[in-house]
């Protein structure tokens, strides 16, 4: 009788039946691409909940669910205590195949906060909906993020990016790009603030359309309308330019196009080290 | 008319929880016996019944009273001697078992693996009524049609049902509590010392456990809360990781339990329910 | 040697043509220039990928077959189908039969990419084209179009960019960009094809398809590049898919106001 108790409450499982169950500590758990020697895929996809990735020399993937966030105590529906309410863990599955690797949640209802440590030169795509913002961090590889409620934040990385979200900014600090890729930040309802290398190389496309564009890169070959007036930004003067059409101009004698836009919002390229 | 309302106001007088369809021919007896452990060591009841409650009460007492209530439903007279005759209460005490086990022809016993298949034609509903001394451990089984209900004992438990509830008051012991179609609810004086698991599919899983507990907690649910009055703070460690691997495609799964301490942590106590809410509840004085 | 040369000069090396001090030339001046560094990295690729498909003769009807499969596989790809074997009707009859506009999208397509690879090859008096330039035209070409079909989302964007450089951009590039837009996953590589085809807006294909697009795609970003598309293309076939965009209440607000905003302004025009 309980084999068969036990077989019913598996059905939605069955592997995890099958296989053999280690005491591993399910909130830090290592993925490795079959071949770690070659630069790996991981695509991340969550309907609820946001990534967080690091970046690391190790060749491992160390996948961790973020704590719970205990909530509020409130009062028992079915019972005179006051009771408080847990958050719930969705079972996140991880798959690879031919450095292919691929995470999700298995129930896609359950909010699953996932921080995530990725060998540097690897290709991540990460997408997320809702709850869903996506943070990186000195992480050295190409990224390609996009999100529809979440903000994206790219902090200290380097290679290329595409970066996309709906209603929420994006800011990133990008410390070296790589030499011949395009790289494209584009959001809807949200400000977009990249800040680049001072010596890139690269033909910009800036565009807002409700908002205002500012650099303090000098921009070569412009073409759209000329900047106004100096503003004084937090680190230094930015120019500002009060456009509603794309600017293009080009950095450091041109190169591969950076795309940098937004509707309703204002676009930020800033000047690095 | 007047006679069939008689015959079911009969019926339902006698006890009988299960559904009689006008026509049936019914039968009724009832057993009781005193029943005694040997040996020093421990002792442990068991009791595998396939139709009928289980209900257990701990008393200060050395022995075993158990009253056994039989009713045997059948279609036609045919089918009642065939109930008669199949279906063997087999009651022995050995040492330092005491069983009561519910056998019919070529099936397995509640508990058995390969599940059980109820004959149609007629229906033998036992009921247990079980005195027993409190350190008694319990082996309680039972699949449908009745509830198994616990209170006073502190001996370690394992208790099964399928279609029924499960519930366990003032009990203490470790053990497991797992049903299929019913809420497990089970309140302790003492906190379980080893690793318990309390578990349904269709139902709440409810367990009240003193105030100065030092346990883990593993709920989960998946249509329901998960809720607790006890002061608990998060706890990474969690119930377990499965790896699998195919040809050259490898997964890895983790199961979802929202894991948390209570005190100094201690015991792990895995409580879930798929259609239900999970409660751990601290024993109010 | 300046940079416009490198490519001509590249092709030539790679064929075995070109004599010791021009090659010194181009090495000095490769070392020096990073962005014809990557071109040239890229055609040294493709040159490989080209090795395989066997020599093309200027004769149409071979060309047509050519870039028929290459159109095939673009779009296939790109909509991330497992290719099969079959040819371009069977690809036509599972992904367009139900879809008459497209059907007739993609016949006009194919037929005016016919006659305008006809008529490129037929050598022409009044241009003074050579014909090696005509040839690192056509790699420049295969190198876009073979970018717009990788698997990484940063190749294929590099391949929209890259067709916004050719000069003379042939049918099949637009069709190419068409196929990023309807079918790419990634929402900066649509976007960006909606810019590279603003070069071909006048094309009754483009046209379609961007009205087509206007009533498919999801991503709020695409659908406003969309909406300004068919207004600063004047496109009033657009107005009826415009409506339906400003009445759709699965669609973001933002996204709503604009289309409505882009339908008075085409009924204006």
């Amino acid at each position: 009788m309980k084999m068969l108790v036990r077989a019913i409450s598996c059905a939605p499982a069955f592997l995890l039946c099958m296989g053999g169950a280690t005491q591993e500590n399910a909130s830090r758990i290592s993925a490795s691409f079959s071949d770690p020697s070659s630069p790996g895929l991981l695509h991340v996809a969550l309907v609820n909940g946001s990534i967080s990735i690091k970046g690391s020399e190790s060749r491992d993937v160390v996948i961790g669910t973020r704590a719970v966030h205990l909530g509020a105590p409130k009062q028992d529906q079915k019972g005179p205590a006051v009771m408080q309410e847990l958050p719930q863990q969705s079972s996140i599955a991880v798959v690879e195949q031919s450095n292919r690797m691929s995470i999700a949640a298995a129930n896609p209802s359950i909010t699953t906060d996932l921080e995530i440590q990725v060998p540097n030169r690897t290709s991540v795509q990460l997408s997320t909906v809702n709850e869903g913002d996506i943070r990186v961090e000195d992480f050295d590889g190409e990224l390609d993020v996009g999100s529809v409620n979440g903000a994206i934040t790219l902090s200290h990385v380097g290679g290329s990016v595409l970066a996309h979200t709906v209603n929420r900014p994006i800011v990133a600090t990008i410390w070296r790009v790589s030499a011949d890729k395009p790289m494209a930040f584009t959001s809807l309802n949200g400000l977009v603030d990249v800040t680049l290398p001072s010596a890139t190389k690269a033909n910009l496309k800036l565009r807002t359309d409700n908002g205002s564009i500012y650099t303090d890169f000098k921009l070569g070959s412009l073409t759209g309308p000329s900047p106004s007036a100096e503003y004084a930004g937090k680190d230094g003067p930015l120019l500002r330019m009060e456009i509603h059409k794309t600017a293009i101009g080009t950095l450091n004698g041109g190169g591969p196009e950076i795309e940098i836009r937004t509707f309703n919002g204002n676009v930020y390229v800033r000047k690095g080290k | 008319m007047n006679r069939t309302i008689l015959f079911m106001v009969l019926c339902s007088s006698a006890g009988f929880s299960a559904a009689v369809n006008a026509g049936d021919l019914t039968e009724h007896s009832s057993q009781k016996l005193t029943m005694h452990f040997a040996g020093s060591g421990a002792h442990t009841l068991e009791v595998r019944d396939v139709e009928g409650n289980i209900t257990v009460e701990a008393y200060d007492g050395t022995d075993v009273e158990m009253t056994v209530e039989k009713s045997l439903s059948a279609q036609n007279e045919e089918e009642m001697r065939a109930a008669r005759h199949d279906v063997v209460l087999d009651i022995g005490d050995s040492a330092s078992t005491i069983h009561a086990i519910v056998r019919y022809p070529n099936q397995q016993t509640c508990g058995g693996a390969g599940g059980f298949t109820s004959h149609s034609g007629y229906h033998a509903r036992y009921d247990f009524t079980i005195r027993l001394p409190r350190t008694v451990r319990l082996q309680l089984c039972t699949i449908n049609s009745g509830v198994v209900l616990v209170s006073g004992t502190t001996g370690d438990f394992d208790v099964s049902n399928v279609n029924g509830r499960i519930a366990m008051t003032d009990v203490a012991g470790s053990g497991n509590a797992v049903t299929v179609n019913g809420a497990v609810a089970a309140s302790f004086v003492s906190a379980p010392q080893r690793s318990s698991t309390f578990r349904t599919i269709n139902g709440d899983v409810a367990i009240t456990l003193p105030d100065s507990t030092s346990a883990v907690f593993h709920m989960k649910t998946l249509n329901g809360h998960l809720l607790t009055d006890f002061a608990v703070e998060s706890e990474p460690e969690s119930a377990g990781v499965v790896r699998e691997s195919v040809g050259g495609l490898s997964m890895i799964r983790t199961n979802g339990f929202t894991t948390v301490r209570t005190g100094d942590g201690g015991p792990e106590l895995t409580l879930e329910s798929l259609n239900g809410d999970v409660r751990v509840m601290r024993r109010s004085k | 040697m300046r940079c416009e040369e490198t490519i001509t000069r590249f092709v030539d090396d790679l064929k075995g043509s070109l004599g010791v001090p021009e090659r010194r030339e181009l090495a000095v001046h490769l070392a020096s220039c990073p962005a014809c560094r990557a071109q040239t990295e890229g055609l040294s690729q493709t040159w490989e990928q080209l090795a395989g498909i066997p020599e093309v003769q200027a004769d149409s009807a071979a060309m047509r077959v050519h870039f028929q499969v290459m159109l095939a596989d673009n779009v296939r790809q790109s909509a991330r189908i497992p290719p099969s074997r079959g040819c371009i009707r069977s690809w036509l009859e599972r992904h367009v039969s139900s879809q008459p506009l497209l059907q007739v999208c993609a016949a006009v397509l194919l037929l005016l990419a016919g006659i305008e690879l006809g008529r490129e090859m037929r050598p022409s008096g009044s241009s003074d084209v050579p014909a090696l330039s005509q040839e690192v035209h056509n790699l420049q070409q295969t190198v876009a179009l073979s970018l717009m079909q990788q698997d990484s989302a940063s190749e294929r964007l590099r391949g929209v960019n890259w067709s916004n450089q050719l000069d003379h951009p042939g049918n099949e590039v637009a069709a190419a960009l068409i196929g990023a837009l309807m079918h790419d996953a990634n929402v900066n590589v649509r976007l960006a094809s909606i810019d590279a085809l603003t070069r071909f807006a006048e094309r009754g294909v483009v046209r379609s398809a961007a009205i087509q697009a206007l009533d498919v795609q999801s991503s709020p970003l695409v659908q406003m590049a969309l909406i300004d598309f068919v207004v600063e293309t004047q496109n009033r076939g657009a107005i009826g898919a415009l409506r339906r965009l400003a009445q759709d209440n699965t669609v973001e607000m933002s996204v709503r106001t604009r289309a409505a905003w882009g339908v008075e302004h085409l009924e204006a025009v």
